[in-house]
């Protein structure tokens, strides 16, 4: 058997390794700090996981400095290369400021919850599983990847033992989930039987050689966008994101908007580009893009995912809800870099995705902060608030105008980035749909900024300033910082995401 | 023969899978998870893998589901109420897209242009335990570690659903 | 600070505002000293800006060339000509005087001029900035501050104002953002090649790419930064914004908002539709002089009808801006003498700076009388003449001035303007002159109606104008009355320039 003669997993490969082992190992260690502690010491998994994110974190910005190429490892299940490594840093960041954010978070942290830790080891392991998301070059990881950061969401998603609200979301999660993972898999062993391969590039290959049905694999592409949409929560596979941002505590629906959605796109990018674009010889593509109709397909769905969020988005009065409605107008302008399949397209991807991590946990930690104070995410009672918390109010600015794409901030970058892209391929209609969708999503996101500065409060309010947490504003300095200065300084992010993307296509 | 087997098996499969989905009680619906089971091996068989497909029978619709139903039982099977069903029209257009496709597919094939077929001959050892065991343990080590994984989360979101003091809809 | 001298006027106010976020918000002198040093020193460099332009050259002046964001071809790029010069000394000018005529905000002291400042910075950053995507950061930047100092410190319908605002020029500049990178996509650079945003590069049009020569593309591009450019201005139908802007701003933010902002409208589009799109130009003359007739005589007929004297004031404005698109469309029609072209595009940029001062005192007009009475009906006042003189005669002054009275400046932009347009566009420019009448009008029924007639009992204890609010206004009044009588110091600035343009577009 041929198949046993292939790349087998070795002690070796774990070189390449090191930051999802290390995630994994501090996975079973916090869960075990936990379970010493008898579930009353949180602060032994707390220090565990930051110890372990930041080990991991380390050994990742290392593998992006020693640079190198792709490396295909564990029985050529998993690809390490520049992609990988971009999203490894993503997630790593995204996970290590969920943690950090959380410890003085009331919703995870209050006094009435128990087991506060399990929300610390379940987000280390979420990273690694995110990790894996982005570096599966096989079916089976593919699935099993997926699954794995999506049995995590579910528990994360019912956090709030006590509250019929977050049972609830978890619940709609967990069928709505279950559902779109079956519609992929069904696509998934389509595929399968279409080429005869599990990995990306043989199904590559037995796509360019076999006589392919151009009807049966535009099927089998929708089927599996089913499942990879849910991730993304792109139209028409949204309806779970915002019930469940809002039935979440805000640090889980903080991590939700950003992580999981980045590794979908992380695990899309790889898919799609591997088995339908790119390979060996890029120029015969084209027909296998053609025959289905790719750049029309995801233009609508992009066209339509965009335009449903900002329109649903602009009704909410609650700020949760409205972040949640506006998640998934940005998946519509993410999806915008796939229109074409193109190396530019792509690495705009990665470029807002970076970006928007920055923004978007931002945006929720502000709730977050603000929450632990007034208890609430309404709009009204977010009156008048930027003067008494004015920096905490200053980088709310920050996060939301950088949101809707004003330059000089970070989101206005991303956006011009995947403006260009798609122009470059004179979709000018999907260009001119983004614009004008962006100046929709002005008027909601600055409905929150009217809020908190604009509103005098009612009289009789509490106007007395509210006291953060240092902890709180030094994370949200970090992410802030970043928002301003890649607003006008994004060269070196955009030569990362080319470089991650370049690496795409020669290193397969 | 073999592709009256397929069909038979295949229909069942199916027919099993959605008798257990519209059964309201619990114990009902275990026991056509158990019959889609038993016609899921009997496919597993036709494909030349006797092992998968007694391990098929004996682990899954043998132990997990007497498991399964044992917990059930225990629990006095908690019937499911309509308004427990979060929102089933939002449901509806997705699970009609498999079989739409399936349609449209089947039109696929009639047309002459359909999915690969299995290969005439095959290796001797094939689908034998000593030869899945090399693959799980060999070139796909590392998914079968991703599972353990996968399996850990699962125990740990049960504990926490588990719990007494949450609040569930029928309490 | 020679070499880098539109740097220093650019990034000045906002290193101000940087030093302000740092002071304790409870120590107001200090922050305001601060705000007004951080505007004087851009108006000493401005001054040094005018003395040391060569007025005998129309090549960019002052300039700063670096590699900004080398991946996607950004540089920074400034450089000034005659067009943007008057420009620069408009804004460094209102700027400061804004300053001080906000002394009196009492509400979030610190925040008010950190964020004046920005906007300061991003002003200079638009009338000098060569590289497209730098003026369209710059352009962006003024966004932010402005919809926080009209919705933080304005009038009782501040947050409608403000969101309106917001809405109305992100739209335009969503538009403005796509067709720059259509331009970017399809321009060349000589030298490498590749893409770029040098509007010089843009301006050769042997770097435009052959889908960029087609001309129902380049017509498009052109109605799209038109449109961009046009709700800045405002030319109806795209105004409505201001009256609402206006009338909830605080005084000193009308004043920048209509003195300095309008202009940068009518400044994007001879700046980049102009060189960049000249046959475009040549197509749309004839409507651009249109939307200028309907914007004179809309503007002021609304004026009249207005019973808030801000809000007349803003809708003069939009007369006003009528002016300049007159002048700007009829540079653009061929076959006319270069003279009468000449006159029409002088008194155009002329009539942008005249209008920035002299609106800036109407509004600075209208906020002392606000200060004291706390409201604006026209109605509400009479025979303030008698009770506040030396204001009456200020107000009068500018009134005067806005009406177009030989002697002053705007005068001398309007006459020019119609010598221009009479030979290209005869009748629209007939029409048009109406408009000097209608504004007489309702300029002078508004003199009459609050500071003549039978005196107002309730405003005998109205205190005259105090020498804070003198000190802005003055230095104003100078500049008006100077460059009614001998406008030479800004026209010779901006001759050069504007003779280009000319060859550039309908030669």
């Amino acid at each position: 058997m041929e198949l046993l003669n292939l790349n087998i997993p070795s002690w070796s490969d774990l070189a390449y390794w090191r930051p999802e082992a290390i995630l994994c190992g501090t996975f079973l260690a916090a869960l075990l700090g936990d379970l010493i502690g008898r579930g009353r010491r949180p602060a032994i998994s707390f220090v565990i996981s930051v110890f372990g994110l930041i080990t991991a974190g380390a050994y990742s910005v290392a593998a992006v400095l020693h640079g190198g190429a792709a490396h295909t490892i564990m029985g050529d299940l998993i690809i390490v290369d520049g992609m990988a490594a971009f999203f490894r840093l993503l997630f790593i960041l995204a996970g290590l400021a969920t943690v950090l954010f959380s410890w003085t978070a009331e919703e995870i942290m209050g006094r009435k919850r128990e087991n506060k830790a399990e929300f610390f080891y379940l987000t280390v392991l979420m990273t690694a599983a995110m990790m894996v998301m982005a570096e599966a070059r096989d079916l089976l990881m593919l699935f099993l990847s997926m699954e794995a950061v999506g049995l995590v969401s579910y528990v994360m998603a019912g956090y709030m033992r006590t509250s019929l609200r977050s049972t609830e979301a978890s619940l709609k999660y967990v069928i709505f989930g279950a559902v779109s993972s079956g519609i992929m898999l069904y696509g998934l062993s389509l595929l399968y039987g279409m080429t005869g391969a599990m990995t990306f590039d043989g199904i590559r290959a037995g796509l360019l050689a076999g006589e392919v049905n151009g009807l049966s694999l535009l099927i089998t592409v929708i089927l599996i966008l089913a499942g990879m949409s849910y991730k993304i929560a792109a139209v028409p596979f949204h309806f779970w994101c915002p019930d469940v941002y809002e039935g979440a505590p805000t640090p889980v629906a903080a991590i939700f908007s950003v992580g999981p959605k980045a590794a979908g796109f992380a695990l899309m990018i790889r898919f799609f580009y591997t088995t339908l674009a790119a390979g060996a010889d890029p120029s015969a593509s084209a027909p296998l893009i053609e025959l289905i109709n790719w750049p029309l397909l995801m233009a609508v769905i992009a066209a339509v995912t965009m335009t449903y969020g900002n329109l649903v988005a602009l009704r909410q009065l609650n700020v949760k809800r409205m972040l949640a409605y506006s998640s998934i107008s940005h998946v519509g302008y993410l999806l915008m870099g796939f229109v074409l399949l193109t190396d530019a397209g792509l690495a705009a991807i990665l470029f807002y995705l970076a970006v928007y991590t920055l923004m978007n946990l931002g945006a929720f930690f502000v709730v977050v902060a603000l929450n632990n104070h007034i208890k609430s995410e309404e709009l009204d009672d977010y009156a008048g608030i930027g003067f008494r918390a004015p920096w905490l109010g200053t980088m709310m600015v920050i996060f939301l105008a950088s949101l809707t794409g004003v330059p000089p901030f970070a989101g206005f970058a991303g956006k011009f980035y995947v403006f260009t892209a798609v122009m470059d391929r004179q979709w000018f209609w999907l260009a001119i749909l983004a614009a004008l969708n962006s100046v929709v999503g002005l008027y909601y996101y600055f409905r929150v900024v009217k809020a908190m500065f604009l509103t005098r409060p009612a009289e009789g309010a509490d106007t007395t300033p509210l006291k953060i947490h240092w902890l709180q504003y030094t994370v949200l300095a970090v992410l802030a910082v970043p928002t301003l200065v890649l607003g006008f300084w994004f060269g070196p992010l955009k030569v990362l995401a080319d470089q991650a993307i370049g690496l795409l296509s020669t290193g397969m | 023969m073999e592709g009256f087997l397929f069909w038979f098996c295949g229909i069942l499969m199916f027919l099993g899978g959605l008798m257990m989905v519209v059964q309201r009680s619990a114990v009902v619906s275990a026991v056509w998870l158990v019959f889609s089971f038993l016609c899921t091996a009997g496919i597993f068989a036709l494909l030349s893998a006797p092992f998968l497909a007694v391990m098929q029978v004996l682990v899954y619709a043998g132990a997990i589901m007497v498991l399964f139903l044992y917990v059930i039982m225990m629990l006095h099977g908690p019937v499911l109420e309509d308004e427990l069903i979060p929102s089933n029209k939002a449901l509806w257009p997705l699970i009609a897209i498999p079989p739409a496709a399936v349609v449209i597919l089947l039109v696929g094939w009639v047309k002459g242009e359909g999915l690969r077929t299995m290969p005439d001959s095959i290796a001797a050892d094939f689908g034998t335990a000593e030869h899945v065991a090399q693959l799980l343990l060999g070139r796909y080590l590392l998914a079968f570690e991703l599972i353990s994984i996968v399996l850990l989360v699962a125990i740990i979101g049960a504990l926490a659903i588990g719990q007494r003091e949450r609040k569930l809809p029928w309490k | 600070m020679g070499e880098h001298i539109l740097s220093w006027m650019t990034f000045f106010p906002v290193i101000g505002a940087a030093v302000i976020a740092f002071i304790p918000s409870e120590r107001k002198e200090i922050i305001k000293t601060v705000a007004a040093a951080a505007a004087a020193i851009p108006l000493v460099l401005a001054v040094q800006l005018y003395i040391g332009f060569d007025r005998g050259t129309s090549a960019f002046q002052f300039v700063e060339h670096y590699t900004w964001i080398k991946s996607f071809h950004i540089e920074y790029f400034m450089g000034v000509d005659g067009l943007s010069v008057p420009m620069m000394l408009l804004t460094a000018l209102l700027s400061f005087i804004c300053i001080i005529a906000s002394w009196r905000i009492d509400k979030a002291v610190k925040g008010y001029f950190a964020l004046f400042l920005i906007l300061e910075t991003g002003m200079f950053g638009v009338f000098s900035a060569l590289d497209f995507f730098l003026f369209y950061v710059f352009w962006e930047v003024m966004l932010l501050p402005m919809y926080f100092l009209i919705g933080i410190w304005g009038g009782p319908r501040r947050e409608y104002a403000a969101i309106k605002f917001f809405l109305y020029t992100l739209a335009g500049s969503v538009l403005m953002l796509l067709a720059m990178i259509a331009f970017y996509l399809n321009v060349s650079d000589p030298v490498t090649g590749g893409h770029t945003f040098n509007m010089l590069h843009m301006f050769n049009q042997a770097n435009h790419s052959e889908w960029l020569q087609l001309t129902n593309v380049r017509h498009l591009i052109w109605l799209g930064l038109f449109i961009g450019f046009a709700i800045k201005v405002p030319i109806v139908p795209f105004h409505t914004w201001l009256p609402d802007a206006h009338v909830e701003a605080p005084t000193a933010v009308s004043v920048i908002l209509a003195g300095v902002l309008l202009k940068m409208g009518t400044y994007g589009i001879l700046r980049i539709s102009y060189p960049m799109l000249p046959d475009a130009a040549q197509w749309f003359a004839y409507p651009m002089v249109i939307l200028g007739a309907i914007n004179i005589l809309y503007g002021a007929f609304c004026a009249m009808a207005q019973t808030d004297m801000k809000k007349l004031v803003a809708y003069s404005s939009v007369s006003h801006m009528g002016y300049v698109l007159l002048g700007m469309g009829a540079m653009c029609k061929v076959g006319v003498d270069l003279q009468s072209a000449q006159a029409a595009i002088n008194g155009a940029v002329f009539q942008m700076f005249n209008h920035g001062t002299i609106t800036a005192m109407m509004f600075l007009g209208v906020g002392v009388i606000y200060d004291r009475a706390h409201h604006r009906e026209i109605n509400g006042f009479g025979g303030l003449g008698m009770q506040m003189p030396v204001y009456t005669s200020f107000f009068s002054f500018a009134l005067f001035a806005a009406l177009g009275l030989p002697g002053l400046s705007g005068f001398i932009s309007e006459a020019m303007i119609f010598m221009g347009t009479f030979p290209a566009y005869r009748t629209v420019a007939m029409v048009s002159a109406l408009g000097i009448v209608i504004g007489a009008a309702y300029v002078l029924w508004m003199l009459q109606r609050v500071f003549l007639g039978p005196k107002n009992d309730k405003y005998d204890s109205l205190p005259d104008i105090n020498a804070r609010e003198m000190f802005t206004l003055v230095p104003i009044g100078i500049i008006v009355l100077l460059l009614g009588v001998y406008p030479m110091p800004v026209l010779n600035l901006m001759k050069v320039s504007l003779t280009n343009l000319i060859k550039v577009v309908a030669g």
